[in-house]
């Protein structure tokens, strides 16, 4: 995951309440856009997926995982 | 009505020759470049109406907002769904819209101005950099095309 995405990802889990939701969705796949399906797995990875969630779908709505 | 007043008020800063606005590059399906002559906010005062139409911002957020609840808009660009947003939650909440793009920002404080929207805090920055928003506090986070 390159960094800036990586910190954004991070920036988003310390802001969002236990309860709260992230409505996430990529503009476009390489080579128009930068996100591939292994890097788009590993960002789901870090959340519980509530709805959507396939790369070609390219969204989800996501929850923090419970710890 | 909003994109005819933008679009005139971009003509008179013209006209009087304050400042020329940004030219954004448009390229085709095939990467040419179609055009460099029209302005970035112009294009996009253009293509919002048309983006209204096919996914007005009420239909993504509406289900997952609910009134009183802090949101954060990452990449929020002009604001399309940020006014969304801050209409949802009620004038008492706070809405944070993050942008990279500085003409951005300063294009939804001036349409949030109008619109009178005063719960909107729009900051110039990264979405890797939110420093300015507390440990969870935030009930919504929408990131749409942000990664």
């Amino acid at each position: 995951m390159a960094t800036d995405r990586q910190l954004s990802v991070k920036e988003m889990k310390r802001i969002l309440k236990p309860d709260g939701q992230i409505y996430m969705s990529l503009g476009a796949g390489p080579p128009f856009g930068y996100v591939d399906q292994s890097e788009w797995e590993n960002i789901l990875e870090e959340f519980t997926i509530r709805r959507g969630g396939s790369y070609q779908q390219k969204w989800a709505l996501l929850s923090l995982k419970q710890v | 009505m909003l994109v005819g007043a933008e679009m005139n008020a971009e003509k008179n800063m013209d006209f009087k020759g304050k400042h020329k606005p940004k030219k954004r590059l448009i390229l085709n399906s095939s990467g040419k470049l179609m055009s460099k002559l029209i302005p970035w906010n112009v294009g996009l005062s253009i293509a919002e109406p048309i983006a209204r139409l096919f996914e007005p911002p009420q239909k993504l957020v509406g289900p997952y907002v609910k009134r009183g609840q802090v949101v954060a808009d990452l990449g929020c660009g002009r604001g399309y769904y940020t006014l969304a947003l801050a209409k949802l939650v009620g004038a008492d909440v706070k809405v944070y819209a993050v942008d990279l793009n500085k003409n951005n920002v300063r294009a939804l404080q001036k349409r949030a101005d109008k619109a009178g929207y005063h719960n909107i805090e729009a900051h110039n920055s990264s979405a890797s950099d939110l420093s300015f928003i507390t440990d969870k506090s935030v009930d919504f986070i929408l990131a749409n095309g942000l990664l």
